[in-house]
């Protein structure tokens, strides 16, 4: 508080022999502030890791794992989130959502562990370097990668989101899903910009 | 009270009133189908960036955007929105910055490196701040790591550590040119492209200049201390296999910096003499990192670069080249041990000639000095996903003090993924620099008159071979909270206690056999000590959508045991940023950044010299013209148009900085 009030006395007595000076630029940003305040603008858009985690979670639906990924058939769906807190709170609303049998348990890990235990692995903010070692560790494993890197123009990742004039794409590489024995529903391949070699 | 207390009052009363943006009602995203997902527009509130707020350590990250709209032209500026960072301008060309205490332009316990490359020389254990430079808009971000990053960064990182990190040129393609000036910045222009070279090659290269007018002197007389500079670089990125990235990038630059100084002589009735220095500095870097993945949890960097600058001050030339090796392996060893290992050696040479002895000259003329480091850190998880504990220590040798350890204990805790808890003891030392070991300076000279000698008197200033390293063992705690995109509150406090810091005793006197005056010499040595405490908040609330507030505050209280004839600098005990970031209509976007700077001290070798409390304020307003055209305007310091924000150890007369305005146009393509 101490700081506060000398932080706030400073304000006042600064600058002594021009105070009308200093003080009028004050004034006339707080009288900008208040009217730039009512100017607000209130779109009606949505968030986007919001979106990410619900285009995620149709991924998950449209997406047929291989029969050895999971040990039985109500075992549950390991979402893991590489992310920051922004992108790990919004993950958080996924969990315990219900694919089929299987419910989701979301597993946060930044921290530079074993993906081999993920169905799915949701890597955002990483660098370039991060997202390729990522994608070599869950090369032809059952794990259905997932980036939200934009700039993009070789994807070695099995789905990639990008956004494009406020939209999100989905970009899925086909030939890295058929390797890891994934199966991919039509409606997905619909929507989606499928890259293969293979069509 | 005056009408701009309570305009400050009314504001913050009225911001509390006012409704804040509601988290999302993020259920109706679900009941849309794909293909609706795939068609709405998203938005995402400005953030920031947390890549880092699960380190058991006081971080903040200043981001690309940050630096944008705060309309900042220096690296030193852009940290002036950290908390715990002391930044203060000396002169046009020069900033004393320090992290937790202990400021100025030698300020010696601070680590800096711009993407890998240690920026920390050698020749007095500081940074040339204006030596540094980056196309602003290629950061990435800039990492701001405040206490003890020894155990991993190794010796000289006492307080704090600095990571500028460029962006990787796969995110820089494209064309980018911007040009403007204004009143302090007379002129400046920059030009980027980036482009594909190859299927998974990607680079760019730049090139930038600017001109910046001198500040003023405290008699509001002329300071002479107007520069420009011209810089260019390069940065290649290559994806050679699925598992080897490989980097290289480097920069060259060329600045006239222009400097007026004092010395101390005495053939003039005060003692003191001035020039008016046209100075000049060359320099570059070229640096080479290949990233190996063996699997997800085990990967090696390796590293290289050599830096090379060429400076001319009128009382030191310098030439300097160091050559750099850094490996760096990391690896799960099992599910709960996270293991990183790494060496290094580094060469630096110096090669140094004084055209204005007896005023300061280093002994021997020449020097090359080799540093070996090794270090190994495991990070120990003892609560799955929840408790963590991180051990380490960076062993070193190097060619003053010979070994040298630097351990840490870092626990963190995070019971819910909105609140995390770490805790921190560790050990750090600053090594001896050329200053400390080999250099003779004179500090001032006292007339017959005025001396107890009888006799005209000079008192030097004389580095020695037995000083020895400062040493710092730091106790750290921190706190980070976060509430949905809306809030983010992120507070440590430290309590650090120093041995063995550096100050000077009287040596021996030399008579005047050899010259017509006395010679007396301050010895350094390590006969300081003391502690520091203090705490560093910062806040981050997106009040709406378009309106965002920064706040940063710093408390920090010194007690030293001086020594008699060294005063070591004190830093503000307070220090405020508020920043408020809006956009109130779609293309425009208007910050507002106040910064309140307390009381402070500053360490010269004549004695301690204080340094009063200010305020000031920038501002910005940006217009996105086009989708790729953007104009901005920049006004900054504009509460005062002269005012003290620091003062030299020796040589810089102290000076003011001044209001200034700016206009800038930026376009991409």
């Amino acid at each position: 508080m101490i700081a506060i009030s000398k932080f706030i006395l400073k304000i006042g007595g600064v600058n002594n022999q021009t105070p009308s000076k200093s003080r009028s630029f004050a004034f006339a940003a707080l009288l900008w502030t208040g009217a730039l305040s009512c100017a607000s603008v209130n779109a009606e858009t949505l968030e986007e890791f919001a979106v990410k985690t619900a285009v995620t979670l149709n991924l998950a639906i449209f997406t047929e794992w291989p029969e050895h990924a999971f040990k039985s058939e109500d075992e549950d769906l390991r979402l893991c989130v590489i992310g920051d807190n922004i992108v790990q709170q919004a993950f958080e609303q996924l969990s315990d959502k219900q694919i089929g049998q299987h419910s989701v348990v979301i597993i946060n890990i930044n921290r530079n562990r074993n993906i081999d235990d993920c169905h799915i692995v949701f890597i955002s903010g990483q660098d370039r370097l991060q997202l390729a070692q990522l994608h070599a560790a869950a090369l032809g494993k059952p794990i259905l990668t997932v980036d939200d890197t934009e700039g993009l123009t070789t994807f070695k990742g099995i789905v990639n989101l990008q956004k494009n004039n406020d939209k999100l794409t989905l970009n899925i590489n086909l030939d890295l899903a058929r390797q890891a024995g994934f199966i991919m529903s039509a409606r997905l391949l619909k929507v989606a910009n499928v890259i293969t070699e293979n069509p | 009270m005056n009408i701009t207390a309570i305009l400050i009052f009314g504001l913050i009363g009225w911001m509390l009133a006012s409704p804040a943006i509601n988290a999302e009602d993020a259920s109706d995203v679900y009941a849309l189908d794909l293909e609706e997902l795939l068609d709405v527009k998203v938005t995402s509130v400005s953030k920031k960036a947390q890549s880092l707020s699960d380190a058991p350590a006081a971080i903040f990250v200043i981001s690309n955007e940050d630096i944008k709209r705060s309309g900042v032209t220096t690296i030193p500026d852009a940290l002036r929105m950290a908390p715990g960072i002391d930044v203060a301008r000396i002169d046009a060309n020069k900033w004393a910055v320090s992290s937790r205490g202990f400021n100025g332009r030698f300020a010696n316990k601070l680590l800096v490196l711009i993407d890998g490359r240690n920026i920390y020389t050698p020749a007095f254990s500081g940074v040339y701040w204006e030596m540094q430079d980056v196309m602003m808009e290629d950061v990435d971000r800039i990492e701001v790591i405040r206490g003890p990053g020894a155990a991993l960064w190794g010796a000289n990182a006492v307080n704090g550590v600095i990571n500028i990190i460029t962006k990787h040129s796969a995110d820089t393609q494209g064309g980018l040119v911007t040009g403007g000036g204004g009143t302090e910045e007379l002129g400046f222009g920059s030009a980027r492209y980036g482009t594909q070279l190859g299927k998974d090659t990607t680079g760019r290269a730049y090139m930038k200049g600017f001109k910046r007018d001198e500040l003023i002197s405290q008699d509001q007389s002329r300071s002479n201390d107007d520069w420009d500079k011209v810089q260019g670089g390069f940065r290649v990125d290559s994806l050679v296999t699925n598992a080897d990235a490989f980097t290289v990038q480097g920069d060259a630059y060329h600045s006239n910096f222009n400097q007026k100084l004092n010395y101390p002589v005495f053939d003039t009735p005060n003692g003191a003499a001035f020039v008016n220095d046209t100075a000049q500095v060359y320099g570059a870097n070229v640096l080479g990192r290949l990233q190996h993945t063996f699997s997800s949890t085990s990967s090696y960097t390796m590293q290289l670069y050599y830096d090379r600058y060429d400076r001319e001050d009128i009382y030191i030339h310098e030439l300097r080249n160091t050559y750099d090796i850094d490996f760096q392996h990391r690896f799960a060893l099992n599910g709960w041990n996270d293991i990183i290992w790494g060496g290094g050696y580094r060469y630096s040479e110096s090669e140094t000639r004084f055209d204005m002895t007896p005023a300061i000259s280093f002994d021997p003329q020449n020097r090359g000095d080799q540093y070996f480091s090794a270090f190994l850190q495991d990070e120990i998880s003892l609560v799955d996903e929840t408790l963590w504990l991180t051990l380490g220590s960076k062993f070193e040798h190097n060619d003053y003090t010979g070994f040298e350890y630097q351990p840490t204990a870092r626990l963190m805790w995070t019971p819910h993924p909105s609140h995390k808890a770490w805790a921190a003891v560790s050990r750090a030392v600053r090594i001896p620099s050329r200053i400390d070991s080999d250099m003779t300076l004179r500090g001032s000279v006292i007339p017959a008159g005025q001396s107890p000698f009888g006799v005209p008197t000079e008192l030097t200033v004389n580095g020695s071979n037995s000083f020895d390293s400062e040493e710092l063992l730091a106790y750290e705690v921190g706190y980070r909270f976060t509430f949905a995109k809306l809030f983010s509150l992120d507070v440590s406090a430290f309590f650090n206690d120093y041995k063995s810091l550096r100050s000077f005793s009287p040596g021996q006197p030399i008579l005047p056999t050899v010259n017509p005056y006395i010679t007396q010499p301050f010895i350094i040595d390590n006969g300081n000590s003391g502690e520091t405490y203090g705490v560093e908040t910062s806040v981050v609330w997106q009040m709406r959508d378009n309106w965002r507030w920064d706040l940063s505050y710093s408390f920090i209280e010194t007690h030293l045991h001086n020594s008699e004839y060294y005063q070591e600098a004190i830093s503000p005990q307070h220090k405020v940023s508020l920043r408020s970031s809006i956009n109130p209509w779609k293309d425009i976007s208007w910050d507002i950044w106040l910064r309140y700077t307390d009381d402070a001290s500053a360490f010269t070798v004549v004695g301690s010299s204080p340094v009063d409390s200010y305020i000031t304020m920038d501002m910005r307003l940006g217009w996105r013209i086009h989708k790729d055209v953007e104009l901005s305007l920049v006004g900054q310091n504009l509460l005062n148009d002269s005012q003290l924000e620091y003062i030299s150890e020796n040589f810089v007369q102290p000076k003011e900085n001044q209001r200034g305005f700016y206009g800038k146009l930026a376009w991409q393509f």
